[in-house]
């Protein structure tokens, strides 16, 4: 249960620097997910805080520096993306070996590792040797073998991405209820973003070795901060506003040529720059064109591109304006390629972004 | 109804066993001198070069009940083991470096064994010789800084044969466990420092053991090479430290005792395979199951 803070940290490898000052904070019994696209420096974050990355700036965990402690006396408890299990040591003694390294005794090490044994429901698989296991269980053995040393913080790399989706659904249920019942903070890098918003308590997005934004997984999808976040969590219709005048802390705005938008003032832009508005596809309403729900549509198309997946449409409607938006459809209406259709979304739906 | 049975017409096709032909020379041509080798081995000797009829086991009492020549014996057996256990640890921490070092150094100390592992025998061994001898850079050295009085007189005796042998078959030893190093995953290491382990106790804990591989290989070939050595001996021992292989080209090329010749290489034929085979036994033990 331990609290972590980074300040401005940096780190390079040779000349590129991976990590551009990042600042950060992770509260006792948090579960934290780093989210970006691969080589943004998320996994270097976590290299960082495991003392494996040369940085400048701080890292304090529990009100002490830690920039001076070797990586084997940090108690970070590291899950790999390919496990990294021993593989001449048996389950039990993969589990032990944090324990052993600590100079345990025998006793509290065999009670440890089958207390880990019967939380992660392993079962029988004791005396097995990793290559004899699959893949969901060479997981569970890695998370044991984590938590096996009473981490101060849990640090997960993608460890996940291995397993199938199925699979994989089940383990962040049981990875998450583990966490809660354990109280650990953990740090979960990952690219995947319906696993950061499944699984954390607040998400950290970085682009290009800078956090662009941190917040609760409901923060980040409905209010995303700028265009690389409401693209990379989600899907999102970007459409570049106007400013037209400015009353009452409102800016009355105008997207695709006439249709009137207002966003809180503080969110404008210098003046005269454009400024883009995210709208969610699920956001988007679509009606076939004179159709009785026309009303309080904002514009007319025709759809481009239609996908059933089941649970939903996907859309991709030509607006007459000229400009593509997407929508995704939940209910019985069906359309088709080439209908004419009519769009429109409510006005709290409209995310104003950074330019 | 009568159920269909469709017989898959087995037409026994011989061509592909054709592609087996080139392994069954060798193989055959092996097979034929090592039997030709077991059959002067029992043959009496009726005077130089010359190899009598009727069976005798007369050539193998000769050698095993003679002090003289099981003394060959047990100095090729002695000589080899304990160079190769040196070989061994010197291969180690040399693949090792290797293994931590920068690519581009990796790369210049690979090239160095390489050149060495194919340049031929006799001149590697006259190299060595030109280092130990008593005019060489060693000894010269060695003076120069007044570390020894006298030139040094490490040729033509136990000690020369031993560096020349350990220097000679290092390349056998660095290569697999260099090769069984660069196998482990680097987050092995990564997970057992996180976990706790020191530098030296993550390399006896994860690396050591996950190299065993590489250290059983190397150590049965580096036995082998080393036991049979000729050159080494010849060259560096001077005729003041012959070991089996001397031996047995000393009999069969200048005494012409063929038979003699024959049950001594039977017998180091023998004995090697036994050593191979016990090595295999301690390493399999030693070996973790992965």
């Amino acid at each position: 249960m331990s609290h972590v803070v980074l300040r401005n940290v940096r780190a390079r490898y040779g000349a590129t620097e991976v990590l551009k000052g990042v600042s950060l904070e992770l509260a006792p019994s948090e579960f934290m997910a780093v989210l970006g696209p691969s080589g943004c420096g998320k996994t270097t974050l976590l290299r960082v805080i495991a003392g494996f990355v040369g940085y400048e700036g701080e890292l304090i965990v529990d009100g002490k520096s830690y920039d001076d402690v070797p990586a084997h006396r940090r108690d970070m408890g590291i899950v790999f993306q390919d496990y990294a299990l021993f593989p001449h040591k048996t389950v039990s003694e993969n589990i032990a070996f944090g324990l052993r390294m600590r100079g345990r005794s025998r006793a509290e090490i065999d009670s440890r590792v089958d207390d880990l044994v019967r939380l992660l429901q392993l079962g029988s698989l004791g005396q097995r040797f990793p290559s004899e296991l699959s893949g969901g269980q060479q997981q569970r053995v890695a998370l044991a073998r984590a938590l096996a040393i009473d981490p101060k913080v849990l640090l997960l790399d993608e460890p996940l991405s291995a397993l199938d989706k199925k699979l994989r659904e089940e383990m962040q249920v049981e990875l998450r209820q583990i966490q809660q019942r354990l109280g650990i903070t953990a740090l979960f890098v990952t690219h995947d973003q319906d696993e950061a918003l499944a699984l954390a308590d607040r998400v950290v997005v970085i682009e290009k070795g800078m956090i662009t934004q941190t917040g609760t997984p409901r923060d980040i999808y409905s209010r995303p901060v700028n265009r690389f976040v409401a693209t990379f969590i989600g899907r999102s219709n970007i459409l570049d506003a106007r400013c037209v005048r400015v009353a009452n802390g409102q800016a009355e705005c105008v997207v695709l040529g006439s249709i009137p938008v207002r966003i809180p003032a503080q969110d404008l832009p210098p003046a005269g720059e454009a400024i883009p508005l995210s709208i969610r596809p699920e956001s988007v309403r679509v009606a076939p064109a004179g159709a009785a729900g026309n009303a309080g549509m904002l514009a007319a198309g025709e759809v481009m591109h239609a996908v059933y997946l089941g649970t939903h449409q996907e859309l991709r409607v030509a607006l007459d304006e000229g400009t593509t938006i997407e929508a995704r459809i939940v209910g019985r209406e069906a359309f088709a390629c080439g209908d004419r259709v009519a769009v429109g979304w409510s006005e709290e739906d409209v995310t104003p972004l950074r330019p | 109804m009568t159920p269909i049975t469709r017989q898959i017409p087995r037409h026994p096709n011989v061509w592909p066993m054709t592609l087996l032909l080139p392994a069954a020379i060798v193989i055959g041509f092996f097979f034929y001198t090592l039997s030709v080798m077991v059959h002067f081995s029992v043959r009496p000797n009726i005077g130089p070069g010359q190899v009598g009829d009727g069976l005798t086991l007369e050539n193998y009492t000769n050698f095993l009940g003679s002090t003289f020549y099981l003394g060959y014996l047990g100095r090729s057996l002695w000589i080899s083991a304990y160079c190769t256990a040196i070989t061994a640890v010197l291969g180690y921490v040399i693949a090792y470096a290797m293994h931590r070092s920068s690519p581009r150094v990796r790369l210049i100390a690979g090239a160095i064994l390489i050149v060495q592992f194919f340049t031929a025998y006799v001149i590697r061994t006259y190299a060595v010789m030109l280092v130990i001898g008593k005019n060489g850079i060693l000894s010269k050295a060695l003076l120069a800084i007044g570390a020894i009085e006298q030139p040094l007189t490490l040729l033509f005796s136990e000690v020369g044969v031993a560096i020349g042998m350990v220097l000679v078959s290092l390349p056998f030893m660095v290569f697999p466990i260099f090769n069984s190093l660069q196998a482990i995953p680097v987050n092995l290491e990564t997970a057992a420092t996180s976990l706790g382990a020191s530098r030296m106790r993550t390399f006896w804990e994860v690396i050591f053991p996950l190299t065993m591989p590489g250290v059983a290989a190397g150590v049965v070939i580096v036995y082998l090479f080393e036991l049979t050595s000729y050159i080494v001996p010849g060259v560096l021992g001077g005729g003041y430290f012959d070991m089996m292989a001397n031996l047995i080209y000393a009999k069969a090329m200048q005494s012409f005792d063929y038979p003699a010749a024959a049950a001594a290489a039977m017998v180091m034929l023998v004995i090697a395979a036994g050593a191979i085979y016990l090595l295999q036994k301690a390493f399999r033990l030693l070996t973790p199951h992965m």
